[in-house]
């Protein structure tokens, strides 16, 4: 496998008054090229702004984003349009994401237009036509409207979207949170289907620790705006060595009875602001084995073997 | 009636009207519904298949364009659903209290925390503010907030997301209702709150010996918290098993569909089980079976004949001609 995009001790700071919101500090890591990298965490914890950064959607703060090996910041007009053509995203909310005045078909062709492909407008249709079935829709939604769909047709047709440009890597964030069982599993499905067929390389955002070890083959565990863990999906979840992963993974109800009186980690205190975050370790004042180093000295993302990295002062056994 | 039934739903049909049109839509369609004293029970189904309009309907709390077509309401013997809006009121709150998804919506903005909680306390009882204050920073501290008397005068506003939801079962457990139905509580939070929520729940059943409605489209909620379990779908029950039978051997095909969506039990690369098509519309219902359209196993007589729910044993109720009780996984 080869590396698809690299980030660089990325920082983002949103200034409020007083100080500033440190929404993701500096955090590290690559994308290998066909792989699923799931990146979960809990509100707050900076991983739709992470997201964000990794697209320019949002300016960095600091930190610089390689991808194909090009920095992203150092390019610019053209180049930098064509780059971005690679790096597409699929947001949570079909309802919110989809402009209800665009039919399907101006939808899925608008980063036609806007990336002049195609050589004219029929030709532009047939494309979004093929984007249309290739989701699993019908090519006569063309020309219906957002609102005339369910959320999981919505969704679909956000799909088609961010395919429209051929893209290696689509950032998906929380893409089947807004939607029911059953509905989730169709979308999940076609998200599996389509890496298949094009090849595709996944950043998954999510909350949902079931989906995403479903999905990934690596991933990440934000807290705080900093990766505290980060390992191959079944290494992690056999194996989770940071105190906050082992608790967020006897937290996620499970769809057994039979473990309902399993043993589970508590965590002390109430959740902290990155407003004002604290000290050394991040995760101290809710962490049950934190001591003085703790409270001072931030540890760093050490490999503990296997690929398996955690940042903790003590971790735990595997 | 049994010693042991809180509240017994018997044939319930609730219906809505919609701008412009004369027919009305059925969202609840003949629903029966058992909750046993300190017993929870867990009402699941997809968005749309009646879960909430049957809390509502119990609770006397469907918007103007709903209304109750027929049916019982039992609790403790009395039919909630001939009570006048006043007789309603002396149970809403006091014997029976909801809580909701969005702690945030429910809570009025511009009164503190405080004030809501000793509203409904001196509401129902004739005490004095201060007693009430104290009863209020009690039980704000047994469903865990940390220094109950400086939240006290917090507005809603001031708070989290599980410290808000937490001040909504505290207001709802204040009267040690009998019930408490609790619609989607843990929804809109994050998992580890989620966990504390649902072990707080439990907590003060086991105290108070309060009975709860969990009305959830979360499996592993279920799975956690619940005694016994309805299923519905589109405004009719499809299953009911105790907790343990249900995740072991569920019968119904839809049931079966849904433990099969989940993605906790497949590898990475193996499909999901998906239930093809949508939930039918409310006013175009199939004929015969309401799932035939969406079912795997259909045949001539789901799609011409409306299945029973019959009972395979043991209390285990399944609406289905051809139930397979864990059948293969789909």
């Amino acid at each position: 496998m080869s590396e698809l995009l690299r980030a660089e001790h990325l920082v983002k700071e949103f200034p409020v008054r007083g100080g500033a919101v440190h929404a993701v500090s500096d955090v590290s890591f690559s994308i290998e090229k066909g792989e699923t990298l799931g990146l979960v965490g809990e509100s707050g914890c900076g991983k739709s702004t992470l997201g964000k950064l990794l697209l320019d959607l949002l300016p960095l703060t600091s930190g610089k984003v390689y991808f194909k090996e090009q920095d992203l910041s150092q390019i610019h007009g053209e180049e930098k349009r064509v780059m971005r053509r690679g790096m597409q995203m699929i947001f949570q909310d079909p309802y919110a994401s989809l402009d209800p005045r665009m039919s399907v078909g101006q939808i899925i062709m608008e980063p036609l237009n806007a990336h002049r492909i195609g050589k004219n407008r029929r030709e532009r249709a047939d494309m979004a036509r093929e984007l249309i079935s290739r989701v699993g829709l019908r090519p006569e939604f063309f020309i219906r409207y957002p609102h005339q769909f369910s959320g999981g047709q919505r969704q679909r047709i956000g799909i088609a979207r961010a395919l429209a440009l051929n893209p290696e890597l689509i950032i998906c964030d929380e893409p089947v949170s807004a939607l029911d069982v059953s509905i989730q599993a169709q979308i999940l499905n076609l998200l599996g289907d389509l890496q298949k067929q094009l090849g595709l390389t996944y950043l998954f955002i999510s909350h949902d620790l079931n989906v995403v070890r479903y999905l990934s083959d690596r991933v990440i565990v934000m807290f705080l705006g900093q990766i505290c863990e980060m390992a191959g999906t079944e290494e992690l979840y056999a194996h989770p060595r940071h105190p906050y992963t082992r608790f967020l993974l006897s937290s996620v109800p499970q769809p057994d009875p039979t473990l309902r009186n399993r043993e589970r980690a508590l965590l002390a205190g109430e959740a902290s602001s990155p407003v004002d975050p604290p000290s050394g370790c991040r995760f101290h004042p809710r962490c049950p084995y934190a001591d003085t180093v703790c409270r001072s000295e931030k540890p760093a993302l050490r490999g503990t073997g296997d690929g398996h990295m955690c940042a903790c002062h003590h971790p735990l056994e595997g | 009636m049994q010693e042991n039934t809180l509240l017994r739903v018997k044939g319930l049909y609730t219906s809505f009207a919609s701008d412009g049109r004369k027919d009305r839509a059925t969202a609840v369609n003949g629903v029966d519904l058992t909750i046993p004293r300190r017993k929870t029970v867990g009402l699941v189904g997809e968005s749309g298949c009646g879960k909430s309009v049957t809390a509502l309907s119990i609770m006397g709390l469907l918007a103007d364009n709903g209304r109750v077509d027929a049916g019982k309401a039992l609790f403790n013997g009395e039919d909630l659903l001939a009570l006048s809006d006043r007789e309603m009121r002396k149970i809403r709150g006091n014997r029976i209290s909801m809580i909701f998804q969005e702690p945030m919506t429910s809570l009025n903005p511009v009164l503190t925390v405080g004030r809501q909680i000793s509203e409904a306390l001196r509401l129902h009882s004739d005490i004095s503010s201060r007693e009430a204050k104290q009863k209020c920073i009690e039980i704000l501290d047994k469903v865990g907030i940390p220094e109950p008397e400086k939240r006290f005068v917090c507005y809603p506003h001031q708070l989290s997301g599980g410290l808000r939801q937490r001040v909504m079962i505290g207001m709802a457990m204040v009267l040690k209702p009998d019930l408490l139905i609790a619609d989607e509580p843990t929804t809109a939070l994050d998992v580890s709150i989620e966990a504390q929520i649902l072990r707080l729940m439990r907590g003060l059943q086991e105290e108070e010996g309060t009975s709860i409605l969990m009305i959830t489209h979360n499996l592993g909620v279920v799975a956690e918290i619940c005694d016994e379990v309805y299923v519905m779908y589109a405004g009719e029950v499809v299953e009911r098993a105790d907790v343990f039978t249900l995740f072991r051997e569920c019968a119904h095909p839809y049931t079966r569909g849904l433990m099969a969506s989940l993605p906790r039990m497949r590898a990475k690369g193996e499909k999901l089980y998906n239930i093809r098509g949508t939930v039918p519309n409310l006013r175009a219902m199939p004929a015969g079976c309401r799932f035939s359209p969406r079912c795997d196993f259909a045949c001539e007589k789901c799609r011409r004949e409306k299945p029973p729910l019959e009972d395979l044993g043991n209390g285990h109720l399944c609406r289905c001609f051809f139930p397979e009780k864990g059948g293969d996984t789909l």
